[in-house]
């Protein structure tokens, strides 16, 4: 389950009442989305099986061939 | 068709006392100053608006114990006082008009065939804010954790809100605190104004304001920490 860093302190059902710096992870989800947008909470990185990943690509593997100068000297 | 309304219902709020058993008139103005701008060539004279001001007028029966300490309180002393006047009484949802006066005026009438009245013109220092009543006259027992009816504002503002609260009776044995929460679902209430604590005992008055983003509904949380005794106070809202 999500887990969500409050930044605010915030009353929710059923009458629970988290302060600035409390961790939750049973917010009320209708709530989460405003939540997130006003700053009042923040998402605490890996609690969510929809956390982002930067995904870094690998660096392609570049094969240098060196052509021979007689093979330059012919199409010239 | 317009709603009109009674005068009679009309409640004054000034620092920590509700005087309203106490008046029979209040009245605010609002003038607002025009600086002229007509150039050579014109046919009219044209403006542009200047300065706004504000002033209240309170005036009813001198009674010397409760609403003429306190209005000659604020006549005396070099700080600021709260006044919220609400023309259709202390009803959450109704509209009222606030401010912080500095009080220029107080006349005692004692004539010989008529009852002692009381009459104080005060300048409101920073204008007069139009607004709701989030909470009027709600009385908290001690010991006890309150949150006021969600008033509705049917959508969010952004440029923050003025608030005047008002504690008129406290015989509590206990610390109480008072918040502004705000929601946008009125599901989940986050904290938006937090007063200072009020002593057992004490009656008080705080005006605070906010910027940014105010959710669609408001309430208030009340938190008292006693055993004995009640609270009652007050609040009014504008949103900017």
């Amino acid at each position: 389950m999500a887990k969500y860093r409050v930044l605010v302190g915030l009353d929710y059902p059923p009458n629970k009442r988290a302060e600035a710096g409390d961790e939750v992870e049973d917010l009320p989800s209708s709530s989460i989305k405003w939540l997130l947008a006003d700053g009042l909470v923040e998402e605490i990185e890996g609690t969510t099986k929809f956390s982002k990943k930067t995904f870094i690509a690998p660096e392609p593997k570049i094969k240098v061939v060196e052509e021979s100068s007689d093979e330059l000297d012919e199409e010239a | 068709m317009p709603t009109f309304r009674h005068g009679k219902k009309t409640a004054v709020l000034f620092a920590n006392a509700n005087l309203s058993a106490y008046l029979n008139e209040a009245s605010m103005s609002s003038p607002a100053e025009t600086s002229e701008t007509t150039t050579f060539g014109s046919d009219a004279k044209t403006y542009i608006t200047s300065l706004r001001d504000a002033s209240v007028s309170l005036s009813g029966m001198f009674e010397g114990s409760v609403n003429d300490p306190t209005l000659l309180d604020a006549m005396t002393s070099s700080e600021s006082t709260l006044v919220t006047i609400c023309t259709t009484g202390l009803v959450a949802g109704e509209p009222c008009f606030f401010g912080v006066t500095r009080s220029n005026s107080y006349e005692i009438s004692s004539p010989v065939a008529d009852v002692v009245t009381v009459t104080s013109d005060l300048q409101l220092d920073g204008g007069i804010n139009a607004g709701t009543i989030i909470a009027g006259g709600v009385t908290v027992a001690s010991g006890a954790t309150a949150n006021s009816t969600a008033n509705d504002y049917t959508a969010s503002t952004s440029n923050g809100l003025v608030t005047n609260l008002h504690v008129t009776a406290n015989n509590g044995n206990g610390s109480t605190t008072l918040k502004l929460q705000h929601s946008a679902d009125n599901i989940t209430y986050v904290d938006l104004v937090t007063f200072a604590v009020v002593s057992a005992g004490i009656q008080t008055s705080e005006q605070q304001t906010v910027t940014g983003t105010v959710n669609r509904y408001l309430r208030v949380n009340v938190a008292d920490d006693g055993s004995t005794g009640s609270i009652t106070y007050s609040l009014a809202i504008s949103r900017r």
